[in-house]
């Protein structure tokens, strides 16, 4: 082998070194980008593949037999190859990318939105647990209500009883005077248990409601009906008598 | 003359006897008698004395204390358990015709009254 020949290999050697690092740097760069597009959900298996073989392609020759060259258009063949599917990855990546760019937007607004309505549903459920105790509380104040109710019905029953005992209205004075004639026209000895009946009886109508007319028409039965009332009691006492 | 064994049976009387007779052994108030009877306030006390007269019905003041209750004592009335039983029996035989009450006769159906 001449000295020319010599130099003419050894500067074939330097480059074959050289674009053997290249193709290792390019090795690198295609597995971290291979190992991110998984992450990113694309599939770069083809490129992988296409990049082994260009470093085998550049090794062999290399550690051989730098006369057997002959693998090399293969390798410069492949990395021609390796060209479009590495642009394709890129733009795979770069469009994943912008998705999942687009998608981490949309859950951070997700998230704005979720603690809005988070402080939502909080304040909600504030009013909620103030609303429970103001319900509560209204049924506690309905039920003393309906209580207070009760017992000033029966306070103003018990107050008109007394009252009208101690005060009689101008209707019952009447009636009472009608039922106290009426009791005067009985029998002396039962004319007290008659007036007390009548004036009871009186107290009772009054207190159910009964007007002018109602205790007037009383009274006024009671005194139309006292002489038959005479006889039945004169008639007892004889029947008394003679048993 | 025959002598009368019984309170005259009218039908106000009947209409009090059998009100009465609905629970025999409940008291009753004149007013309560008045309107388990259908009857007008004031017109059964004759009725009363004479069941009474007859003791067919017994009474007594309420017991209680008229400055408490705001009022003065009601007389309850009762039949006695032999009034019941003749009551029961007059009312049996008793037969008052309708047509012979005043105000309960049947209207005229046509012509002039």
């Amino acid at each position: 082998v001449s000295a020319k020949t010599q130099r003419r290999w050894a500067a074939v050697s330097r480059n074959l070194d050289r674009n053997l690092d290249r193709a290792r740097d390019l090795d690198r760069a295609i597995t971290r980008g291979i190992r991110f597009a998984r992450h990113l959900g694309v599939d770069l298996d083809p490129v992988l593949m296409l990049d082994r073989n260009l470093i085998r392609r550049l090794e062999q020759p290399h550690a051989v037999d730098l006369d057997r060259v002959s693998d090399l258009p293969y390798a410069r063949d492949c990395a021609r190859a390796l060209v479009a599917p590495l642009v394709h990855a890129r733009n795979l990546a770069f469009d994943r990318a912008g998705t999942l760019d687009r998608d981490l937007h949309c859950a951070l607004a997700l998230e704005c939105s979720f603690d809005f309505d988070l402080a939502r549903a909080c304040d909600l459920d504030a009013k909620l647990h103030c609303a429970s105790r103001l319900v509560s509380i209204l049924d506690l104040a309905s039920k003393l209500a309906r209580e207070l109710v009760r017992d000033l019905g029966r306070d103003l029953v018990r107050a008109s009883a007394f009252r009208q005992a101690a005060h009689p209205g101008q209707a019952e004075r009447a009636a009472a005077g009608l039922a106290a004639a009426a009791a005067r026209l009985i029998p002396a000895g039962s004319q007290a248990r008659y007036a007390e009946e009548y004036l009871v009886e009186l107290r009772d109508m009054a207190s159910a409601g009964a007007g002018l007319k109602g205790q007037l028409g009383y009274g006024l039965r009671l005194l139309i009906r006292s002489p038959l009332l005479r006889t039945e009691l004169r008639a007892a006492r004889r029947r008394g008598a003679v048993s | 003359m025959s002598k009368q064994s019984g309170p005259k049976m009218t039908l106000p009387t009947q209409l009090v006897l059998r009100a009465l007779l609905v629970e025999p052994t409940q008291e009753m108030y004149g007013l309560q008698i008045c309107a388990a009877a259908g009857l007008p306030s004031g017109t059964i006390h004759p009725i009363l004395a004479r069941l009474e007269g007859w003791g067919w019905l017994e009474s007594h003041w309420e017991d209680t204390d008229p400055s408490e209750q705001g009022r003065p004592r009601r007389r309850y009335y009762r039949l006695t358990r032999a009034g019941a039983v003749r009551a029961q029996h007059a009312l049996t035989r008793a037969s008052t015709p309708l047509s012979g009450v005043p105000g309960l006769r049947p209207r005229p159906t046509g012509g002039g009254a």
